[in-house]
């Protein structure tokens, strides 16, 4: 079978090599999650601001669709400070393991039946152990420039870090019951029967509330609260250290979003069809919400934020083991 | 080719644990931590133990670096002294070498020196094992953290009661 002049069988087994699969994976990953990324903030400015009665961004391109590389572009221009105090190695180190890590996850997501970079045994527990790891970043730089408002950002996502990993493990539990195992293809394909959303309502919610935590929006932007602490973990960055941090924060809300979609909508199980297009709009149906909320809900404080991980979405996970627990002898 | 992989991770792993006590600054000293302990998992990778790798990400990675970061970032940034200078006296040098004989002696001596790889399997042999064979220390490990966990909250809610 010949494409465009290229022998379409030489090409698939020059797949099979795992060093050109990893080297084309981890680029196609790369590539994909930063057109997304780009569309994705423009679409959020675009729809928050029609939320608020504004026009958003107009001017670059066709409905403005263009600003995030104008602004992306500005941003590499700019003079890269690096701060007199700061620890060097570790104050650039930070920015290039967080846009890393951000990435990380990815290769393990499948988009199909078929199509994964990284078909792991375990790969729901890699991507969350990978999605647990890119919180040190995040404290490196709130240490590294010797800034108080850097350093209150980090403690304050290390504080949540801490609250949020545990719900998030013990919500992912009740989906691993009732699927029975821990690849990410086995739990879309056990959704065949029903929706993991209906039985697991409260994992469901637990999730969704957590994403907010992990990729740190509003209501739960303590890192970098701008009314409080002046711009929070990344306060000393600019140039292209800031457009890195900032590129790797937006990835986990995307990453989070696929993951519910995965996990609790049947992924690519669609209506009449299975097909990654479905993955992909109810990823974007969940984008939809994390803005909508962003645009409506004021920011909590960290107490409050802490106290609702440890007393309310704790016990909260744990009912829905138990709730996971009888739907798996009764009903499966 | 696994054969170099391996020599690398585990020079990684050596270099970052020597570092973790030779860094002057104790902030630098968890992150070295951190990334002795990918190491470890990298380890386990090629032990063909997947399940283990991504659980030693998980908890000790993910998990205990970022409290023993989160305690230091509490702290007063201070630099501290290199507990790896090399002030040598003869009372070091003599409990070096003993200490190193001693461990030699230890390993060459012990009935298991090399690890088999893909023995320790995956997430069904380990949990085969864990709820056949050892199910009682399964269930007294689930019971001493329950004690724990108990006592932590009873501990956290008399003090929020007091103050």
């Amino acid at each position: 079978m010949e494409l465009f002049g290229v022998d379409i069988q030489a090409l698939v087994s020059l797949l099979q090599n795992p060093f050109v699969r990893g080297i084309g994976g981890a680029l196609g990953v790369v590539g994909v999650i930063s057109i997304a990324v780009l569309i994705l903030i423009w679409a959020e400015r675009k729809f928050i601001a029609r939320l608020q009665h504004r026009y958003g961004p107009n001017r670059a391109g066709k409905f403005g669709i263009l600003q995030t590389l104008a602004d992306g572009l500005k941003l590499f221009l700019k003079e890269d400070i690096t701060p007199k105090n700061a620890e060097k190695i570790t104050y650039t180190l930070a920015p290039i393991l967080c846009f890393s890590l951000a990435m990380i996850p990815f290769v393990a997501i499948p988009i199909d039946r078929n199509i994964v970079v990284a078909n792991l045994n375990a790969g729901i527990l890699f991507i969350i152990a990978v999605a647990s790891l890119s919180v040190i970043p995040v404290i490196m730089a709130g240490w590294a420039p010797n800034n108080k408002y850097n350093l209150i950002g980090g403690i304050r996502s290390a504080a949540m870090m801490i609250s949020y990993e545990i719900p998030v493990g013990l919500a992912v539990i009740g989906v691993l019951v009732l699927s029975g195992s821990l690849s990410l293809i086995d739990i879309v394909e056990a959704q065949r029967r029903g929706w993991f959303i209906f039985p697991q309502f409260l994992g469901f919610m637990t999730f969704l509330i957590v994403s907010f935590m992990e990729s740190a929006r509003p209501p739960f932007d303590l890192p970098e609260a701008e009314s409080e602490i002046v711009q929070g973990w990344t306060t000393e960055y600019s140039s292209v250290k800031f457009a890195l941090l900032m590129f790797g924060e937006y990835t986990h809300a995307i990453f989070t979003s696929i993951l519910i979609a995965i996990l609790y909508l049947g992924g690519w199980l669609g209506i009449f069809f299975d097909s990654p297009l479905w993955l992909a709009l109810k990823t974007l149906i969940i984008m939809l919400f994390l803005m909508w909320v962003r645009s409506s809900a004021v920011r909590v404080r960290i107490d409050q934020m802490i106290n609702f991980g440890w007393k309310f979405l704790i016990p909260l996970a744990l009912l829905n083991i138990v709730i996971a627990g009888v739907l798996r002898i009764v009903w499966v | 080719m696994n054969v170099d992989i391996s020599y690398i991770v585990w020079g990684i792993a050596i270099i970052s644990a020597i570092y973790v006590v030779h860094a002057k600054d104790v902030f630098h000293s968890g992150l070295w931590l951190a990334l002795f302990f990918i190491a470890i998992a990298g380890i386990f990778v090629l032990l063909e133990a997947e399940f283990l790798a991504v659980i030693q990400i998980l908890i000790y990675a993910g998990a205990v670096t970022v409290i023993v970061l989160f305690a230091i970032m509490l702290t007063k940034r201070e630099k501290g002294k290199d507990v790896l200078g090399i002030n040598l006296n003869v009372l070091k040098l003599v409990s070096f070498v003993i200490f190193a004989l001693t461990l030699v002696g230890v390993i060459i001596s012990s009935s298991f020196r090399w690890v088999e790889v893909g023995v320790y399997g995956s997430t069904y042999d380990i949990a085969t094992i864990l709820f056949e064979r050892y199910i009682l220390h399964f269930e007294m490990i689930a019971l001493l953290l329950l004690v724990a966990l108990i006592s932590a909250v009873y501990l956290a809610r008399r003090d929020s009661g007091e103050s």
